[in-house]
């Protein structure tokens, strides 16, 4: 029995078709994978810029804390990155008061609890990327901004 | 000379005409000189045919001699037979709706993934201590979440620090306002 002739890629696209399927299943599969953490310690005052030793956050996210919150500078005190594993949990140290245990629920979500002097304060499940903020005694802020360094959340 | 006439002359050239037919076309090829022109024509390339045309004999009868060439067709077949579609053929066969199936259900998993819940609005904190009330919320313009801890108990020292009042969120941004 003949056939007619096909051309090269139409007798091609049923294998392109299951190439796209296994990439796209790749895809899918790849939340599995281990989470690229940054946590970024932020002091928010109204001290101005020559007047301290920090440097400034990037200006898309003073805007966006500037948008929320009273202060008009915003400046990097510490900035750690972490790999975590799936389901497994690590901690990070922001300062000497200051530390937060990370655990990997999933694509960019985490369960964190903040730790001050080592006393467990809160315990909640977020998305990423998320701030955790709260107000000094001197009328200045501080803010944990957690985000995955993977690319799709790099906000 | 009428085609109708031409027509009868072939006719009874090749004994199709009945008697009385075939009298009447010889008297009138023999009275019209264009119609014996005619038949004689005809005549010279019947004859012609016939002469050309070769016969041949064999020397079985005819039913042994069909019978033999029907057994040759059977002993060719049993030797060869007929070949199906290649592996190839075959494996293309199947490839093709193998590949349609998975093309449509990568479409599906790709709009499953796009109706999945989207986990970006999930915040979720709970306190662990009397001294802070974490209050959580969401900057819709940058898609961040929130979470805002605030001292249940104030300090002398910082009793004079505004604290938010209440925290308005207006869907598109949030807001501390202060007494």
């Amino acid at each position: 029995m003949s056939h007619p002739v096909q051309p090269a890629f139409l007798r091609r696209f049923p294998a392109l078709c299951l190439l796209a399927l296994a990439f796209h299943l790749t895809a899918l599969a790849a939340p599995a994978a281990d989470l690229k953490l940054e946590a970024k310690m932020i002091w928010g005052a109204n001290n101005r810029p020559d007047t301290v030793k920090y440097i400034t956050v990037d200006p898309a996210l003073a805007a966006t804390l500037r948008r929320n919150f009273k202060w008009t500078n915003y400046y990097e005190i510490t900035n750690v990155a972490a790999v975590i594993p799936l389901h497994q949990t690590r901690l990070l140290r922001l300062s000497d008061r200051c530390t937060v245990s990370i655990q990997n629920l999933g694509p960019s979500l985490v369960a964190v609890d903040c730790l001050n002097q080592g006393k467990p304060i809160s315990r909640g499940t977020n998305a990423l990327p998320c701030i955790y903020t709260g107000t000094n005694l001197d009328d200045t802020a501080w803010f944990i901004r957690l985000r995955s360094l993977d690319g799709k959340s790099t906000k | 000379m009428k085609p109708d006439f031409e027509l009868k002359l072939q006719a009874w050239l090749d004994g199709e005409l009945p008697a009385a037919g075939a009298e009447q076309a010889r008297r009138l090829a023999a009275a019209d000189p264009e119609a014996a022109r005619l038949l004689a024509e005809l005549q010279a390339i019947k004859t012609a045919f016939l002469d050309s045309e070769q016969t041949v004999t064999v020397p079985e009868s005819r039913e042994f001699y069909w019978s033999k060439i029907e057994r040759q067709i059977q002993r060719e077949a049993a030797v060869h037979p007929a070949l199906g579609p290649s592996w190839a053929e075959r494996f293309r066969r199947w490839l093709a709706p193998l590949a349609g199936t998975a093309a449509l259900a990568a479409v599906l998993l790709v709009a499953l993934n796009q109706f999945k819940p989207q986990q970006t609005a999930f915040n979720q904190v709970s306190g662990m201590t009397d001294e802070y009330n974490p209050r959580t919320f969401r900057d819709n313009p940058s898609g961040i979440n929130f979470v805002v801890f605030q001292a249940a108990r104030q300090t002398s020292a910082a009793s004079d620090v505004p604290q938010p009042a209440r925290i308005r969120n207006d869907g598109s941004s949030f807001l501390i306002e202060h007494e």
